[in-house]
């Protein structure tokens, strides 16, 4: 009994750190993706969503909450470098996109692979983010649905594909083994 | 057993087409939402005399071609079709109104000074811009 709350302490440490470190990497490339050109078809605030490849593998190993608290801090850090508005829209489309993809991680009929996660997410974090843009500056965003949806599938399906080539391999660490029992 | 479940994570599993599918289908038809094909459905044509719209027809609503005189400074007929409105006939001087031709797009207009009577094109929707130039 005992020896099993010991056990149980070292978990919950440990999933505290990895949220930490989960959080500090999905800033630090969000910032890396700020500093890429921007493509000229791409409107303003879609982004390629590197730090939703974070966010995919912290719900496959993570309870919801840390993946919620990876994303606050993703919306804390942008709405101290770029402003209330780029904080705002941050914190909206990730949340829709961290929830849609929770949905998606946790279904088990169908199951779903990267690929529809990534896709899944991506679509929501940009329909998110349009969304509050639109109650914003309340101009008609019906044109910009397209755009959204073929640069969803482009880069949900290279998010999922980075995301599926590191689960297996992180699922051999040791230090990782007895995180996947927490998700039921 | 669940860490075999996270591990058998895929790349790709049928389900996911019902994603790409459902994506896919928004973009097509938020696209066929967005840009119609048929925008000259609700054209319609305001004639003004002395800047003031006097009076404004529906393209669409015109059964055939036909003549209607404006009494402006000087009187002009114009002909209106189904799918444009030109100066047919005015009593000015340099005709410059008639040589302009039928306007049938979004946006575009015509003016004859000497009478002061203008057309224009307008659509329901906003006006649909050639260019745009800072």
């Amino acid at each position: 009994m005992k020896r099993n709350r010991t056990k149980n302490k070292s978990l919950n440490i440990r999933i505290l750190t990895l949220t930490a470190l989960l959080s500090s990497l999905a800033i630090v490339l969000s910032f890396l993706e700020g500093l890429l050109p921007d493509l000229p078809f791409v409107i303003p605030g879609m982004k390629l969503g590197l730090s939703n490849i974070v966010i995919m593998f912290s719900l496959e190993i993570l309870p919801l909450p840390s993946a919620l608290i990876i994303l606050g801090f993703k919306a804390l850090f942008a709405l101290f470098t770029r402003g209330a508005a780029a904080g705002l829209l941050s914190f909206c489309g990730g949340l829709l996109s961290t929830l849609a993809m929770y949905l998606l991680v946790k279904s088990r009929k169908p199951q779903f692979g990267s690929l529809g996660i990534g896709i899944t997410g991506a679509f929501f974090h940009n329909f998110g983010q349009l969304v509050i843009a639109y109650l914003i500056v309340s101009k008609g965003i019906l044109p910009y649905i397209p755009v959204l949806c073929v640069f969803s599938l482009l880069t949900g399906a290279l998010t999922g594909l980075v995301n599926s080539i590191i689960l297996p391999a992180v699922s051999r660490i040791p230090y990782f083994e007895d995180m996947w029992y927490l998700q039921s | 057993m669940n860490r075999k479940s996270i591990e058998k994570r895929k790349y790709f599993r049928l389900s996911d087409l019902l994603v790409v599918g459902l994506v896919l289908l928004l973009a097509v038809m938020s696209f066929l939402l967005a840009f119609p094909f048929e925008k000259s459905e609700n054209l319609s044509c305001e004639i003004a005399v002395s800047g003031r719209v006097v009076r404004t027809v529906d393209l669409s609503q015109v059964p055939e071609t036909y003549n209607y005189t404006v009494e402006g400074k000087l009187p002009v007929t114009l002909e209106i079709s189904r799918d444009g409105v030109r100066f047919f006939e005015a009593d000015c001087p340099d005709k410059l109104c008639v040589n302009m031709g039928k306007i049938t797009r979004e946006g575009q207009s015509a003016v004859c000074l000497p009478a002061q009577v203008s057309i224009r094109i307008v659509g329901t929707g906003s006006p649909e811009l050639d260019a745009l130039v800072g």
